[in-house]
């Protein structure tokens, strides 16, 4: 039994080499045509933008790799070689790792972002419907996601935003807690104060007000976030109810000075506010800072924050690799014994279907029985074979989770009941 | 040291148990790890279980409320900052919270060895419910204080930060500004209103005995200038000029006059009647 990962990933194939590979709209013809192969007792796609891998359990290594290099080829024929020089695959151990590393986001692009563990859990999910997970994936995929998990409480690798947009919600949060029902004045509509003004959105923000001197373009960004709309003079009246200022204008001067912000902080009980000013040059005076209550913070100060995050996510990421070590020591172990499910539960299908079939060819010669009775044999069949397998099934997994392994066991019992012989799944 | 109080090993497995409480706290604060601040909490709780217990077996063995000394009094204080203690780490779940506030709980624990020695001589007329619901609520305004100075401690690093635009790992394990100054105020409002109600208790058991309110007493007029300064504090901070960071020193600077008024007067000058031999007279 042999585990198998297979791919490209952001690291040795270009964008339009992964679009190419794309798994999302075909996923259900990859999964019926890799397991109609037999070749692949277990499996799980995953299709990310930065990612497309296949981790499988076979009984033939370098039998499965093959299969899978031909189907990442024929996902993008015209793109064979590109595909055939890209294309990475790792056995075993290296495998393990390798997952372990992409669920806990060490193997990212964004070293430390979050969407990767919901995308591997998905991608998870969607194998389980297509029915291509079997006993030994379930655990080693709940392994996984729970060292994942164990990865993102107990070190810093994901507690810190990495990009000036997210430092700056992170930032609000910090002073608001929830932003929802927190006003957002957006001054001007430079890419990054939209950019800004989403992920406020996305973080719960309420409602936002867009201030342009060009009214049109204010409304059009209104009407995107359902926001409101005015010209730079109302803007000392929006500044009374805003809780948080993203300021993207590409005026040459100042807009907002310590005068407007006394005004608004009087008028609003002193309320917090965070100005955020990301405009080239400045557009909020930069002794604003120094009011009560008041948090400025421009450019610079975000890149600033969202480098010093980015150098600790990478620091965390070597304690975190320290803790996958002690995680796949820990599955390595689990597997020692999970590797004679697949034969425990053959063994237990094969006596079934061995029942079933006698019963079956006994059915004239019981036809005189009443339907209970009928159901009476059925069931002591049943348990006559539960009997016959708990020895032999307990014995197996217990020389499963010695050192050494049960290989030999496995062999023996699967040519002793001719497991071996049967058609794969 | 040698004590003569029923069920005393209580009230020191209490503090024991506070010990290892603050140190996983402040642990937590260098490393921080949810199972550092979770097994801190819980000897937290463990603490406040044998405090509690230690306070009713105390009750139920002296046949009256155990608020009748210095030591009582200190307990009820610290039973009480220990009760809020919990209640905040149970409410928000951040260790670093529990670093600035479970130091002072055990600190008014340790602070009641210093008089636990002494048995407590019964305040005449204790059993009247005004003077009762006095003491007790006087006792009971002085937890929030104690809490509302910790809380404004993690305000001030807090704001520090935010305004610095610095931030370590400090930054991520406190609540935010607006929940930390909501708590605060929450707090100075409960301290006040317990302080206030306790007062006019006083004023009403007071008027009773001899029919004066006990205004020439020391410790009467320092704990109504108390529940006027956090009052002013709080409408203040209300309308705007008192809001944030200065809210946050007025509760520092509020504790420490409350310690002071609590434990200079009262206990070492023995400035308050109730608690004089005598009630007062």
């Amino acid at each position: 039994m042999a585990l198998i990962v297979a791919g490209v990933n952001y690291k040795n194939a270009p964008l339009e080499l992964r679009e190419a590979l794309a798994l999302d709209q075909r996923l259900a013809e990859s999964y019926s045509g890799l397991r109609a192969g037999g070749a692949f007792q277990e499996l799980v796609l995953l299709s990310t933008c930065n990612r497309v891998e296949a981790y499988a359990l076979a009984a033939d290594g370098p039998r499965a790799e093959a299969v899978l290099r031909d189907f990442f080829e024929a996902l993008a024929p015209a793109r064979a070689a590109q595909v055939r020089k890209a294309l990475q695959a790792a056995h075993d151990d290296a495998m393990l790792w390798h997952l372990l590393q992409v669920a806990a986001s060490l193997d990212s692009m964004v070293l430390g972002e979050a969407q990767i563990l919901g995308q591997v859990k998905q991608a998870y999910e969607a194998a389980v419907h297509h029915k291509a997970v079997g006993p030994v994936f379930h655990g080693l995929f709940q392994r996984v996601f729970a060292a994942a998990k164990q990865v993102r409480s107990d070190t810093e690798i994901g507690r810190r935003p990495a990009s000036i947009p997210s430092v700056a919600v992170q930032l609000a949060e910090r002073l608001f807690g929830e932003l929802k029902g927190h006003g957002v004045l957006v001054l001007g509509a430079g890419d990054m104060a939209e950019l800004c003004a989403e992920h406020l959105v996305s973080a719960g923000a309420g409602r936002l007000q867009f201030f342009n001197r060009s009214l049109p373009k204010a409304r059009e960004l209104a009407k995107r976030f359902q926001g409101d709309a005015a010209g730079l003079d109302e803007l000392p009246a929006g500044l009374v109810h805003a809780d948080v200022v993203v300021c993207s204008s590409g005026a040459p001067d100042f807009l907002i000075r310590p005068p407007d912000l006394e005004k608004a902080q009087a008028l609003r009980h002193r309320k917090p506010q965070m100005l955020i000013d990301i405009s080239v040059p400045r557009n909020i005076d930069p002794s604003v800072g120094a009011l009560q209550n008041v948090y400025l913070y421009n450019l610079d100060d975000l890149d600033q924050l969202a480098g010093e995050h980015r150098e600790k996510r990478l620091a965390a990421s070597h304690e975190a690799e320290v803790l996958l070590k002690h995680r796949l020591r820990d599955l390595r172990e689990w597997l020692a014994a999970a590797r004679v499910l697949p034969t425990v539960k053959r063994l237990g299908e094969h006596f079934e279907a061995v029942r079933a079939a006698e019963l079956e060819r006994s059915r004239g010669k019981l036809a005189h029985l009443s339907p209970q009775d009928q159901a009476r044999v059925d069931a002591l069949t049943k348990a006559i074979v539960q009997k016959l397998l708990h020895t032999p099934l307990s014995r197996l997994k217990q020389q499963a989770a010695k050192p050494g392994g049960a290989s030999q066991l496995v062999e023996g019992a699967e040519r002793l009941f001719g497991l071996d012989q049967e058609e794969e799944p | 040291m040698p004590s003569v109080l029923p069920y005393f090993w209580l009230y020191q497995a209490a503090f024991g148990l506070q010990v290892p409480a603050v140190a996983l706290f402040l642990a937590y604060a260098f490393a921080p790890r949810r199972a550092l601040s979770a097994a801190a909490t819980a000897l937290l709780g463990a603490s406040l279980f044998c405090h509690a217990l230690f306070a009713a077996l105390s009750a139920w063995s002296g046949g009256r409320m155990p608020l009748a000394s210095g030591f009582e009094a200190l307990s009820a204080w610290g039973l009480a900052l220990t009760a809020l203690v919990v209640a905040v780490e149970w409410r928000y779940k951040m260790g670093l919270l529990g670093a600035f506030l479970a130091p002072l709980s055990a600190a008014t624990l340790l602070m009641g060895f210093r008089f636990a020695h002494s048995d407590a001589v019964p305040i005449p007329g204790l059993g009247d419910a005004w003077l009762l619901a006095h003491v007790a609520l006087a006792m009971l305004s002085y937890a929030p204080f104690t809490a509302a100075a910790g809380v404004a401690g993690a305000y001030l690093v807090q704001e520090r930060q935010l305004k610095a635009k610095r931030l370590d790992p400090l930054f991520y394990d406190l609540p935010s500004l607006q929940d930390l100054e909501g708590l605060l105020a929450a707090l100075a409002l409960s301290g006040a209103a317990a302080l206030g109600l306790g007062l006019l208790a006083g004023f009403e058991w007071r008027w009773r005995y001899d029919q004066s309110l006990g205004l020439g007493d020391p410790t009467v007029c320092y704990s109504v200038a108390m529940v006027w300064l956090y009052a002013v504090g709080l409408w203040l901070r209300a309308r705007g000029p008192l809001r944030g960071r200065r809210f946050a020193w007025l509760c520092l600077a509020g504790f420490l006059l409350v310690f002071f008024g609590y434990y200079l007067v009262n206990l070492y000058f023995g400035g308050h009647g109730f608690l004089q031999p005598g009630g007062g007279r």
